[in-house]
C-alpha cells in the first residue's frame, strides 16, 4: 500500500479511535494482557496476531465491553468507556465461537440486531438481504444454525455482525473455517466494506498471510504483550526481534557476533531495504544517487524525466578482483556490521544494521527468498558453501534446505519459472547460497 | 455389543417386578367388578363412575390441582431465578454455599421439612389451608427446577447472551430474547416435575394441610385406613397415569432438546 500522505499512525495530530492506556488484564493471578498501550485510528484495519492464549480475544472482549480492565484506560473515541455497557457501545462483535441463537433462523439472526435499533419493514428486510446476499447465504435464510455448516455459521456470524454497520467493528478469527478461494474473496469483500463505509475493523487472525492482505497495521503478540505493532510490510522486513521475524513467514536464524564495519568514503548503496542478489549481474556497477536522492528523484523529477535506471541498484558486488577475497579488497559498501557466525567461514555483511550492534551477540534473521542459489560460486558480496538437504517443491516457489559447512541449516526459496524436470539443483548438490547486504536483518533478541 | 444372556433377563425381569408388580395389581384391581378387593369377578368401570360422583374426592382433588399448579407456577420462577444466579450470577460471596444449600431440601427427610414448615405457620399466624400447602410445595418443588435449569444453563454458551447484548439488548431483554428461548424446554420439564411432585405428596401435606384443605393424598390415605376399596384403587390409577404422562413429558423434552447442539 501507497501512503502519499502521512499515515493517521504516523500522524501525532490525528485523534485515535481506540486508545489503550497502560492495560493490564488479569484472571486470578493469570495476566493475560500485561501493562500495554495501543493506538488504533478511524479507517484502519488493524490485524490482531498471535499464538493461541496469547490474549487476542482478551483485547477484543476488552472492547465491546465483557471485561473490565484490571489497571489502565480504554478509550474510544476519546471517552473512557469503562462505565459504559456492551449494549451501549457503538462496536459490534464477531464471536469466535459465532454464538448465533440457535433457536432464530439465519434470517432472524441477522435481522437480531437492527430490530433492536427498531428498524422495522422494509428497511430491515432491505438490509437483512444486502447481509444475505453479501455473505451468499441467500438460499439458507430460512435454515436454523444447527441445519448449516460451520463455515456458513461463520459467514452468518459475519453478516450479523456488520448488520448494523458499526462504528467499530471487532472480528475474532471471522474466516478461519472458511475454504482458501472463499476466503480471500471474503478477505476483498471486508476490504471493500472497509473502504466504503469508513468502519474500523479490529480483526484477529492465526493466518499471517490474512493479517498482511487485509491490514493496514499489525499487532503481533506474545504472552499478553505486543512484541511489535507496524505496518505488514515493516513487520516482514524489518521485525523488532527474533520471535516477530519467526512468527511471520519462514525465517533462517544465524546467530554470531557482530563487529562494526570500518566505515569508508563510500556512501552505503542500497539502505534502504535492498533486493536479494539472487540473479548475478555481470554490468559494470553504475553511480548511484543516495536515499535522498532516490527519493527525491522518484517524486520530483520522474513524472517529467521518467524513470531512473535502477538496474543495479541490487547490490551486486563488482567483478571479483582476485581469489583471495578479504573485505579489504573488495569495494564494499560501508557501515553496518560484520557477523561472524563459524570459524573459518567469512562473515556476514549486513551493511543496514546498526553499528551499535558492535560485540554484541546477534541473529542474523533471513528470509528465504532473499537468498539466491547456485551451483557456481556467485559473484556476491554473501555467498557460502553448503549442501542440499531437503526441497520442498510448493508448486510456484521450491524451497532448498541447505546445510551449510558448519550445519547450519538455511532456506533458500527459487520461483518455479521453469518446469520441474529442467531443476539443475538436486538433492545431495554441493551449492553456494548469496544474498545481498541488506537482504537480513539483525536483531538483538 | 455384550449378549443378553439369562442372567440380565432374570435380573431386569425381578427388578421390573418389585417396580411395577404392585402398580399393576392396582390398576387391574380398579377394574374389578366384584366390590372385594381380592376377588376377581370380571371386568367393569363402576367404580370409575362412582368415583365421579364422589364429591369428597372430586373435592379434594380440585384442591390438589390448585395447589399443584400454584405451586409448580411459583416454584418454577423461583428456580430458575435462583438457578441463573447460581450458574451466571459470577463470584459472590457465600456462593457455593448458597448453591449447596439450595439442593439441601432434596435431601431433607420429608418429616422434617413438613414439621419445619408446620411450626413457621403455627409461629407467624397463619391459618392452615391451601395456601400453606401452596407455600409448602414451592419450597420442594422449587429446587428440583433449579436443578434442572442449572443443568441446562451450565451447558449453555455465554456468548449468546453476550451476543445479545453486544447488538444491543439490555440485560433483560437478553434474557427475554435470548435465554429464556433456549432454556424453556429445561423449565418446562421443572415445571411438570414439581407439578408431579405436588400431586404425589403426602407426608408435607398432612402436616401443613387445615380441616378446609384436603389433597388427594391424604384423602385417600385417610379412606384406606377404613378399608381398602375399588374406588380407592380407581383414583389411584388416575394418578398414576397423570404421573406418568408429566414424567415422560418431562424426560422427553429434555432429551429432545439435549441433542441439539446448543452453541451452533
Ligand atoms: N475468563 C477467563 N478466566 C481465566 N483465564 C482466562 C479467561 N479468559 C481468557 N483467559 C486466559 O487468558 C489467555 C488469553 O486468552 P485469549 O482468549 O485472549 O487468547 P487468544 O489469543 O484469543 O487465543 P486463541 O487464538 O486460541 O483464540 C489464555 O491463556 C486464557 O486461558
Ligand atoms: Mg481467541
Amino acid at each position: 500500500m501507497i501512503q502519499t500522505e502521512l499515515a493517521s499512525w504516523d500522524d501525532p495530530e490525528t485523534r485515535p479511535l481506540i486508545e489503550f492506556v497502560n492495560v493490564t488484564k488479569r484472571f486470578g493471578d493469570f495476566t493475560a494482557i500485561d501493562n500495554q498501550s495501543l493506538k488504533i485510528y478511524k479507517g484502519e484495519f488493524f490485524a490482531l496476531l498471535g499464538p493461541s492464549g496469547c490474549g487476542k480475544t482478551t483485547m477484543m472482549r476488552m472492547l465491546a465491553g465483557f471485561e473490565m480492565p484490571t489497571e489502565g484506560t480504554i478509550r474510544i473515541d476519546g471517552l473512557d468507556v469503562s462505565t459504559v455497557p456492551p449494549n451501549k457501545r457503538a462496536v459490534n462483535m464477531m464471536f469466535q465461537s459465532y454464538a448465533l441463537f440457535p433457536h432464530l433462523s439465519v434470517w432472524d439472526n441477522i435481522a437480531f440486531g437492527l430490530r433492536r435499533e427498531g428498524k422495522s419493514g422494509q428497511a430491515l428486510t432491505a438490509r437483512v438481504e444486502e447481509m444475505l446476499r453479501l455473505t451468499r447465504m441467500e438460499k439458507f435464510a430460512r435454515r436454523k444454525p444447527h441445519q448449516i455448516s460451520g463455515g456458513q455459521r461463520q459467514r452468518v456470524a459475519l453478516a450479523r455482525s456488520l448488520a448494523k454497520a458499526p462504528k467499530l467493528l471487532l472480528l475474532d478469527e471471522p474466516l478461519g473455517a472458511l475454504d482458501k478461494k472463499l476466503r480471500q474473496e471474503t478477505q476483498f469483500e471486508l476490504m471493500d466494506i472497509q473502504e466504503s463505509t469508513g468502519t474500523t475493523f479490529v480483526i484477529v487472525t492465526h493466518d499471517q498471510e490474512e493479517a498482511m492482505t487485509v491490514a493496514s497495521r499489525v499487532a503481533v503478540m506474545d504472552e499478553g504483550k505486543l512484541v511489535q505493532v507496524a505496518t505488514p510490510d515493516v513487520i516482514y522486513e524489518a521485525p523488532n526481534s527474533i520471535y516477530v521475524a519467526d512468527f511471520i513467514g519462514d525465517v533462517s536464524l544465524i546467530s554470531g557476533v557482530a563487529k562494526s564495519r570500518v566505515p569508508s568514503d563510500v556512501a552505503p548503496q542500497d539502505s534502504a531495504g535492498g533486493q536479494p542478489s539472487a540473479q548475478q549481474q555481470d554490468t559494470p556497477r553504475q553511480p548511484q544517487p543516495n536515499a535522498f536522492g532516490a527519493w527525491l528523484h522518484d517524486t520530483v523529477f520522474e513524472p517529467v524525466l521518467g524513470a531512473r535506471s535502477k538496474s543495479d541498484e541490487q547490490a551486486v558486488e563488482p567483478a571479483q578482483q582476485e581469489d583471495t577475497v578479504t573485505d579489504t579488497v573488495r569495494e564494499l559498501p560501508a557501515g553496518g556490521i560484520a557477523i561472524h557466525w563459524a570459524d573459518g567461514q567469512d562473515p556476514i555483511i549486513a551493511t543496514n544494521a546498526d553499528p551499535c550492534l558492535d560485540g554484541k551477540t546477534v541473529n542474523f534473521s533471513i528470509r528465504p527468498e532473499k537468498i539466491g542459489i547456485s551451483k557456481a560460486r556467485p559473484d556476491a558480496l554473501n555467498a557460502f558453501q553448503g549442501k542440499v538437504i531437503d526441497i520442498a517443491y510448493l508448486g510456484h516457489v521450491s524451497t532448498y534446505h541447505v546445510v551449510l559447512t558448519n550445519g547450519l541449516k538455511i532456506m533458500a526459496q527459487v520461483s518455479n519459472t521453469r518446469r520441474i524436470s529442467r531443476r539443475s539443483i538436486t538433492w545431495e548438490d554441493d551449492v553456494w547460497i548469496s544474498f545481498s547486504s541488506t537482504a537480513g536483518v539483525a536483531l538483538e533478541h | 455389543m455384550k449378549r443378553f444372556t439369562w442372567f440380565n433377563a432374570t435380573s431386569l425381569t425381578i427388578g421390573f417386578a418389585f417396580l411395577y408388580l404392585p402398580m399393576i395389581v392396582l390398576v387391574v384391581y380398579s377394574f374389578n367388578a366384584s366390590k372385594l378387593v381380592t376377588v376377581w369377578a370380571g371386568f367393569s368401570t363402576q367404580w370409575y363412575v362412582q368415583l365421579f360422583t364422589n364429591s369428597d374426592f372430586a373435592q379434594s382433588a380440585l384442591v390438589t390441582l390448585k395447589v399443584g399448579l400454584a405451586s409448580a407456577s411459583i416454584a418454577t420462577i423461583l428456580g430458575t431465578m435462583a438457578a441463573y444466579v447460581m450458574i451466571r450470577g459470577g463470584r459472590f460471596f457465600g456462593r457455593t454455599l448458597f448453591s449447596g444449600m439450595i439442593y439441601a431440601p432434596l435431601v431433607m427427610p420429608e418429616v422434617i421439612t413438613g414439621l419445619s414448615l408446620l411450626l413457621l405457620f403455627i409461629a407467624i399466624g397463619l391459618n392452615r389451608d391451601a395456601f400453606t400447602i401452596i407455600l409448602a410445595h414451592t419450597t420442594f418443588g422449587m429446587c428440583y427446577v433449579s436443578v434442572v435449569v442449572s443443568a441446562r444453563l451450565s451447558t449453555f454458551d455465554r456468548s449468546l447472551e453476550e451476543a445479545a447484548l453486544d447488538l444491543g439488548c439490555s440485560p433483560l431483554a437478553a434474557f427475554r430474547l435470548v435465554t429464556l428461548p433456549i432454556i424453556a424446554p429445561a423449565v418446562v420439564s421443572g415445571w411438570l416435575l414439581a407439578f408431579t411432585l405436588s400431586l404425589d405428596d403426602l407426608v408435607i401435606a398432612s402436616f401443613v394441610s387445615g380441616p378446609g384443605a384436603t389433597t388427594l393424598p391424604i384423602q385417600i390415605f385417610s379412606a384406606v385406613r377404613l378399608g381398602v376399596n375399588p374406588e380407592i384403587n380407581a383414583l389411584s390409577t388416575l394418578m398414576i397415569a397423570i404421573v406418568t404422562i408429566g414424567v415422560v413429558t418431562a424426560s422427553l423434552i429434555t432429551k429432545y432438546t439435549a441433542r441439539r447442539p446448543m452453541d451452533a
